[in-house]
């Protein structure tokens, strides 16, 4: 078999094709068809498995700030996922806690979701209640207001819009909140 | 294709450099500036807005690698038209005229 890929150049390429397709069907297919918790939103009231919460359905009011996020590209620099490297777990941790690596349970009702793939900006997959509300008004007018050195533009027609800025606002305090990993419910509003 | 020579050899070599130097600043800051970011971002201890600040001289040279590359595909692109166009006009000139 092996002399005949070394012989057919079209037999080469389908079998490298095949192959190709079996490790894809593996990586993707599979694994939520073997482990079913990849589709049921995230559950936990036992200390003793992890961080304990619940993940819910957004309101109509997140939604509506869920789509300003897209509208206004808000992920072409800002990831939504806490990956499983140490790094990560503290850039996403606060006030010396870390925080617990993203799971798939907590984007069942992410459609489209948001992951990203370009940290521009910093990751924003346990930015609920990290800043209050206040905060996130004056930054969105100009960041570099309250991040020396920010690249982030700003965003004035938000910051001036009170209705369409309290949606998003909701909808960023959201995040990474079904997960409730803080001690002492250290969460800002 | 054509059957004639092409319009600017000068200008083929201009674009040629063009997307040569332009295609080597970016490859140098890609590969240098994602080694620096990364292992920056491995470093906790490093707040991400001096990650961001450490790149922007590396955003500045993509700019020009970028407007080279640019400026080597729009004469290379122009070289070409002007090319296939001066290649039909005689043509078409001689069918005129029989």
């Amino acid at each position: 078999m092996l002399s005949k890929a070394d012989r057919s150049a079209s037999f080469a390429a389908a079998a490298a094709l095949v192959l190709f397709l079996i490790g894809g069907l593996l990586t993707t297919v599979v694994p939520p068809l073997v482990d079913k918790s990849w589709g049921r939103p995230f559950e936990n009231h036992d200390p003793a498995k992890g961080p304990t919460g619940k993940l819910r359905p957004y309101t109509a009011l997140e939604l509506k700030g869920r789509a300003i996020y897209v509208r206004e590209g808000c992920w072409y620099c800002h990831t939504q996922q806490t990956r499983t490297l140490v790094a990560d777990t503290k850039r996403s941790g606060w006030r010396g806690v870390d925080s617990p690596v993203s799971t798939p349970d907590e984007f069942v009702y992410d459609s489209p979701h948001l992951f990203g793939t370009k940290r521009t900006g910093p990751d924003l997959s346990r930015v609920g209640g990290k800043y209050d509300t206040q905060w996130h008004h004056t930054h969105f007018r100009n960041p570099r207001d309250l991040v020396r050195g920010s690249v982030m533009p700003p965003f004035p027609w938000i910051a001036n819009d009170p209705e369409e800025f309290t949606a998003l606002a909701t909808y960023i305090q959201t995040l990474g909140r079904a997960k409730d990993w803080r001690p002492d419910k250290d969460y800002e509003k | 294709m054509w059957n004639t020579e092409l319009h600017s050899e000068a200008l083929a070599n201009w674009s040629f450099w063009l997307m040569m130097i332009g295609g080597l600043g970016f490859f140098v800051t890609l590969w240098l500036g994602g080694f620096w970011q990364g292992w920056q971002w491995n470093n906790p201890s490093i707040p991400f807005i001096d990650t961001v600040v450490a790149l922007k001289p590396v955003w500045l040279v993509r700019f020009f690698s970028g407007t080279l590359i640019f400026c080597g595909i729009v004469s290379f692109a122009y070289n070409i038209m002007a090319t296939v166009i001066g290649a039909r006009a005689p043509r078409e000139s001689a069918a005129a005229v029989a």
